[in-house]
């Protein structure tokens, strides 16, 4: 486990400088040194007065298996979501189209895509170390 | 494991990329996001905002619906969720098709388009939304649309 900052909250240079033991505040990047942060310690954590460092899990806990059969309807939901990405991508990529449509395209090609993702999710596929992305990888490399 | 298409492989390989980047796995990231270019080569895509606004009206009244009332029986509250949002949002995707079938170039007049990147979400507005009214994500999870 290590800190992390949020670099859009930090209000810079107070208390995480003065209560780190290793210095691993203390860069000019502005992120936190996970090298030098001392596992789980979060003294930075607690000091910080606007909430902006968290700590870094090494280990995600499993997700829940998914019903199969739930998981086979949210690919139909995707598979939509997707052909409509794909329209979306030749009408904003259509120079006779006018601008505004192309605009609305980009944005329902952005949005359909991320509705997509959101299905992934829920498929199964939530983080890269879950099984059920780890037998999906595995049975491309055998295809 | 049944075959899955490429586009829908490309999505959730986009999707274990964002989740990659936000455990800070920054490297991890890239490759997914290598890979979900890799698998998407749609089809040459036939029709136009139409086209679009049908497929958008077939989630509506079919696919969330078959989702929602299996996840309803397994009491899956992730899969709840995503069926609500992907509802609203795709009740607003076909909104705003309307809007442009009727209304033409008009609708977007001293107006900018904006999309939540939590929840997909569009909005037609002159500024970024203070809040998505879906998924309640801030401003900052906003992007305008160039
Ligand atoms: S968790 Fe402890 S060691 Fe790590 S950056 Fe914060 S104060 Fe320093
Ligand atoms: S304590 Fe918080 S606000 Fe202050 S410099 Fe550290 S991260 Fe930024």
């Amino acid at each position: 486990m290590y800190a992390r900052r949020n670099l859009s909250l930090c209000t810079k240079d107070c208390l995480c400088l003065f209560v780190c033991p290793t210095g691993a505040t203390n860069t000019a990047t502005g992120q936190i040194d996970s090298k030098r942060c001392l596992d789980g310690c979060r003294l930075c954590v607690d000091a910080c007065p606007s909430h902006a460092i968290h700590l870094v899990l090494d280990n995600y806990p499993e997700p829940a298996l998914k019903n199969p059969e739930l998981a086979s309807l949210l690919l139909i939901l995707i598979q939509s979501k997707t052909d409509q990405e794909a329209i979306a991508e030749n009408v904003a990529g259509d120079e006779d189209m006018a601008p505004g449509a192309r605009r609305l395209a980009r944005a329902l090609k952005i949005s359909c895509r991320i509705l997509a993702e959101d299905g992934a999710r829920e498929a199964g596929y939530m983080l890269p170390q879950c099984q059920a992305s780890r037998d999906l990888l595995e049975s491309l490399k055998n295809n | 494991m049944e075959q899955i298409p490429k586009s829908v492989l490309s999505a959730i390989f986009s999707n274990l990329s964002k989740a990659a980047e936000k455990q800070d796995h920054p490297d991890e990231s890239k490759i997914f996001e290598k890979l979900s270019g890799e698998y998407w080569k749609p089809d040459p895509a036939n029709g136009g905002l139409d086209a679009l606004k049908a497929g958008i009206e077939i989630d509506l009244s079919d696919n969330y619906a078959g989702v929602s009332s299996m996840a309803d029986d397994l009491l899956d509250s992730g899969t709840q969720r995503c069926v609500k949002w992907g509802n609203k949002v795709s009740s607003i995707q076909r909104s705003l098709l309307s809007r442009y079938a009727s209304k033409g170039e008009a609708i977007f007049e001293d107006k900018n388009l904006y999309v939540c990147e939590a929840c997909g979400f569009i909005a037609l507005s002159e500024d970024f939304p203070e809040l998505c009214p879906i998924c309640k994500a801030p401003a900052s999870r906003f992007s305008r649309v160039k």
